[in-house]
């Protein structure tokens, strides 16, 4: 019997608009009948400094071991991207909930980041880090379009997760085509504390920078 | 620490100008202890060094003429890259009224680093200092850099508070994609307000950016940590902080405590990252019943 996916999609909970700052949240729920395969796909705006024209698209395909008949296979996706595309971060917590008649079901996590770091000219690199955190013998496969005034970017990569359960994925797009963005990216966050006699301050600032005379 | 005798009595004593010097290199460890005191306070130093070379000066003044009664300086590097090598400088300085405690450890496999340590007593029991900073840079082309670490202590007590401040970094394979890592750290202790400072900046090579990961074997770990105590009670002043913030509920968003940071090599070979974590506390004399914890 080919795969019967039920999906019900608890989807795309709040888009702001997309000069708002890169923000996407949905929740996915995948039945799969057979248990063999889990297709999931979703489109997010990238927002601000790129292009309101400017889409990710990622592609996630696992297979999962096991041919067994009746597995139910929950997936669910929660992903936050800050709200500047020269350093956009992407996070992911995916729980699979593999169930069998009569078994206990096997409960596997997925964690996953994703940063894309875009300097001047488009310079894209995006390294997506995927770690499971049970279970061997997975495959993963990741997919993404950068579509920037009208032209199209693609770049797909797989591999096969590796005996630590660790995955590391890094996609490095270059697309010496797209002009007028500006390097100089900042990505900083700040600590505060105060009291009556003192005054604290903590912060960590990532900077791309350029040298002189580059491009 | 115990100052001899009175400071009237010790200044008699120290009319003289102190100042020497020395130099040490090699591929076996070499330890020192040193203890150098005047009127206005003391300063003491343990030095380490195990194949790398160290220089310091000690100069003791009995007059206000340059601003300090003692000062300190005491600088060290790698003497071969390829050799395993360790440092270790703790420096004390007391005035009978507070201390300042400054603990500094590096080593290193096929890396380079550097590092200059200073602790300055001032006249009158007025203010004291301790600061250090220094760099760790990747071995030659033709080795692989297989491990730096580097941390550091500092332990402040002045106005009625100890502030505890400690960094630690760690750089294992494929550092030669860094650049530079550069860090410091500094407390000023003043009889009516004191300052303490720390920083680390960690540059990529031109061609090469970091990125946050939450990959245990990330290629560099970092990370600073503040904390603060009634000098009496011992309470807590706040609670304690982390550069990056730990992810928690409150920081869901964060990098996460220590930051693990990845690289990866890009086309354009002229651009680069900086990651810069910093900690900055400055007290006053106050109200120690009601210190507060705003956040």
């Amino acid at each position: 019997m080919a795969i019967l996916i039920k999906l019900a999609i608890f989807l795309m909970a709040a888009i702001p608009s997309a000069d708002a700052g890169g923000y996407w949240e949905g929740e996915y729920y995948h039945n799969v009948s057979d248990g063999k395969m889990l297709t999931e796909s979703h489109t997010r705006n990238l927002a601000s400094g790129l292009s309101l024209s400017a889409v990710l698209n990622i592609v996630l395909n696992y297979n999962v071991d096991g041919d067994a008949p009746g597995y139910d296979v929950n997936f669910r996706a929660n992903q936050t991207a800050e709200e500047d595309v020269y350093y956009s971060r992407l996070r992911s917590n995916i729980t699979h909930t593999l169930s069998k008649d009569g078994e206990d079901p096997v409960v596997r996590e997925v964690n996953a980041e994703s940063y894309i770091i875009m300097p001047k000219k488009f310079d894209a690199n995006q390294a997506i880090n995927v770690h499971f955190s049970q279970e061997n013998g997975s495959e993963a496969e990741v997919n993404a379009t950068f579509i920037y005034d009208g032209e199209s970017y693609e770049f797909c990569i797989g591999s096969v997760i590796n005996e630590s359960e660790t995955l590391n994925l890094y996609l490095y797009p270059y697309c010496p085509l797209l002009e007028g963005l500006d390097l100089d990216y900042e990505n900083a966050y700040m600590d505060l504390a105060g009291g009556d006699d003192f005054d604290y301050e903590g912060s960590f600032v990532m900077q791309a920078l350029q040298t002189e005379g580059g491009r | 620490m115990k100052l001899l005798g009175s400071g009237r009595a010790i200044k008699a004593l120290s009319l003289l100008l102190v100042s020497y010097f020395y130099v040490l290199s090699g591929s076996s460890t070499v330890s020192i202890s040193c203890n150098y005191y005047n009127g206005d306070g003391e300063l003491s130093e343990d030095i380490s060094v195990e194949n790398a070379g160290f220089e310091g000066t000690v100069i003791i003044l009995p007059y206000e003429m340059e601003g300090f009664s003692i000062f300190s300086e005491g600088k060290g590097q790698t003497a071969d890259v390829h050799r395993h090598s360790k440092l270790s400088h703790k420096i004390s300085a007391t005035n009978m009224v507070t201390t300042n405690e400054l603990q500094v450890d590096l080593k290193s496999l096929n890396a380079r680093y550097s590092w200059v340590n200073k602790g300055t007593v001032s006249p009158d029991q007025a203010d004291l200092s301790c600061a250090s900073q220094g760099t760790i840079k990747p071995g030659d082309a033709g080795g692989e850099s297989e491990l730096s670490e580097a941390s550091s202590l500092l332990q402040a007590t002045s106005l009625g508070k100890t502030i505890t401040a400690e960094s630690a970094l760690r750089a294992s394979p494929a550092t030669t994609a860094v650049a530079s890592v550069g860090w410091g750290l500094e407390a000023k202790l003043g009889t009516h307000e004191s300052l303490l400072n720390q920083y680390t900046n960690i540059r990529s090579r031109p061609g090469y950016l970091t990125y946050p990961t939450s990959q245990q074997e990330g290629f560099i770990t970092t990370g600073m940590t503040l904390e603060g105590q009634d000098e009496e009670t011992g309470k807590p002043l706040f609670s304690k902080r982390y550069v990056p913030v730990p992810k928690d509920e409150e920081h869901p968003d964060g990098f996460g405590f220590p930051l693990s940071l990845g690289v990866m090599k890009v086309e354009d070979d002229s651009v680069y990252m900086e990651n810069k974590l910093t900690m900055t506390m400055r007290w006053q004399e106050g109200d120690l019943e009601n210190p507060g914890d705003g956040e």
